[in-house]
């Protein structure tokens, strides 16, 4: 796997713009509809795969950077119009040939809106695919490399087998499977409220995550593992509300005591608006 | 339960500032031109915000072009036009509607009814082009209903509906980017949908309606909310950080990160200063 910042051009300490700059700049050479016509389009998508790659997987490492706070929380905007981190990109990258334009509205992207029911199913975040997420240990790259260490529990085999079983799942991005086995649980230990959390999570029920995910830690607080989920699910958080106040007077907002003509929008306009949906301003 | 997603005026800079405002003019004049005055009046901030997220990312060709306006007789608006305008104004017209009969069904009222029944038949040429955005509101009302009905208690599972809505209408088309806007989309619902509940618990509690803050184990204080809120904001500045978008990206992050709180703060400081001129009168 070629080094990300290769690929696009950019050196390691590249601003989060240069780089979106970068990928932009190649996109419009490689990216499929520039390459209708073209005799090679078949090497240009393969070229626009590795870009997409590359922007994915130094998205999410940044972002892991902001909300593990290891590169200071928040970012600061502004002036130098530079941050530290990103949110991810998709995540397909384990699987080979995950595109596809228009047509079906389910694959290649990773996207999988279950119409059964199963709801939203992310497969990135923080997390991306492969990457820290997987039960098994985190900064691992393959999902069944390490063991479901349980190490200093004790698990009766109906417990291990499931949690093995939900893990599983997880990996395997299947998250409502994932829940589904968790709630055939009677008990809750400490990896019950862990893999519920991160399933969850990817779910989009990031607000259970976070709660169960401090619960696995409060059950278990010398778990590095857990203490680092409930980091790097709190830690979202504190990095978007430092950049509001520092950057955007976010804690001043209170003091905006008065409508401006043109105004602070919505207020007063609200009493214009045809159907009081707040439409026209001033 | 929309207007919350607007721009915090004080920290745009008077040029982004006046983008903003060309993009929310373009809007009511595309609204015009594809809807005449029935669709004009379904005008919103948060569709404004959609069409410049769009055109941040698509970057399409742009035309600027000064008209007066039915509200401003007198003074020529910028109104900024691309290709993107109309898929923002289609989405605008569909969410209008469903919240219109949502109007109608809920509390009787004719005006909206009468309003409703004047974008009918746009309506339907509009989910004939877009099925999968029509089919989702459609599925998001009957779930809604269904939720309050069965008094939901799960806060993400409650404002996930709100979400998963968001997220398809935020989902232009299913390409490289389809899976960050859904996220994008899918977190600003459900903030939008809690903010909005958090305002009206006391309302609720008095009538007696369904508010999910109230079906919590516990009396749900303020800090413990917008630390919630918070959560979904930062998911959703996360997937805004995750997409290569550097035009219009300035007006974008002072709306995520601090221009949808200012309604709350503002319904704030007006309750704090009606408490403390009560206090006086004591």
């Amino acid at each position: 796997m070629l080094n990300p910042y290769q690929v696009l051009g950019v050196s390691e300490s590249a601003t989060d713009d240069e780089i979106k700059k970068a990928y932009r700049a190649l996109s419009r050479k490689y990216h499929p509809d520039a390459n209708v016509n073209n005799p090679n389009k078949a090497q240009a998508e393969e070229k626009f795969k590795e870009i997409q790659q590359a922007y994915d997987q130094i998205v999410r490492e940044r972002e892991q950077g902001v909300r593990g706070g290891y590169s200071g929380s928040g970012r600061s905007y502004g002036s130098s119009g530079s941050g530290y981190g990103y949110g991810s990109g998709y995540g397909n990258q384990g699987q080979g040939g995950g595109y596809s334009y228009g047509g079906s509205s389910r694959s290649g992207y990773g996207s999988a809106y279950d119409d059964d029911g199963g709801g939203w199913s992310w497969g990135w975040g923080p997390f991306g695919f492969g990457g820290f997420g997987g039960p098994f240990g985190y900064g691992s790259g393959s999902s069944d490399s390490a063991s479901t260490d349980f190490r200093g529990e004790n698990y009766d085999e109906e417990t291990v087998s499931r949690l093995r079983s939900a893990a599983t799942y997880i990996n395997a991005r299947q998250y409502q499977e994932a829940i589904n086995v968790l709630n055939t649980m009677r008990d809750h230990p400490a990896h019950w409220y862990y893999y519920s959390a991160l399933a969850n999570y990817h779910l989009g029920n990031n607000a259970t995550a976070l709660s169960q995910a401090k619960q696995a830690v409060a059950m278990r607080p010398d778990n590095m593992q857990f203490e680092r989920l409930v980091q790097i699910l709190e830690g979202g958080g504190s990095a978007y509300q430092e950049t509001g106040d520092s950057s955007y007077g976010r804690s001043s907002l209170g003091l905006l005591r008065f409508c401006l003509p043109c105004c602070a929008m919505n207020l007063c306009c609200n009493s214009f608006g045809m159907l009081g949906r707040g439409l026209f301003c001033c | 339960m929309f207007g919350y997603i607007i721009a915090n005026k004080a920290e745009l800079k008077v040029k982004d500032y006046e983008i903003y405002h060309s993009y929310y003019c373009g809007l009511c004049r595309t609204l015009k031109e594809r809807f005449g005055r029935a669709g004009q009046l379904t005008l919103s901030y948060d569709m404004t915000f959609l069409y410049v997220l769009l055109s941040g990312l698509y970057e399409p060709d742009e035309k600027d072009t000064e008209r007066f306006c039915v509200l401003h007789p007198t003074e020529k608006q910028l109104q900024r036009e691309n290709d993107l305008a109309a898929y923002a104004a289609d989405m605008n017209v569909l969410l209008s509607y469903y919240d219109l009969m949502d109007d109608w069904s809920d509390d009787k009222n004719r005006k909206s009814l009468a309003a409703a029944k004047a974008l009918k038949k746009h309506v339907a040429r509009i989910s004939e082009n877009y099925p999968r955005q029509a089919r989702a509101v459609e599925r998001y009302i009957s779930e809604l209903a269904a939720a309050e009905k069965s008094g939901e208690g799960s806060i993400d599972l409650a404002s996930g509906l709100t979400g998963t809505m968001l997220g398809e209408i935020f989902c232009m088309k299913e390409d490289e980017w389809a899976l960050t806007m859904r996220r994008l989309g899918f977190y600003l619902g459900k903030y939008i949908y809690l903010m909005d509940a958090w305002e009206d618990r006391g309302a609720d509690k008095e009538k007696g309606s369904y508010n999910v803050w109230l079906r919590q184990d516990h009396e749900v204080s303020e800090d413990e909310a917008l630390s919630i809120l918070n959560l979904m904001m930062s998911e959703c500045a996360f997937s805004f950080e995750a997409l290569p978008v550097l035009k219009n990206a300035e007006i974008i992050r002072n709306i995520i990160y601090s221009g949808v709180w200012i309604k709350f703060e503002q319904v704030k400081q007006k309750a704090a200063g009606k408490g403390a001129a009560g206090a006086k009168g004591k």
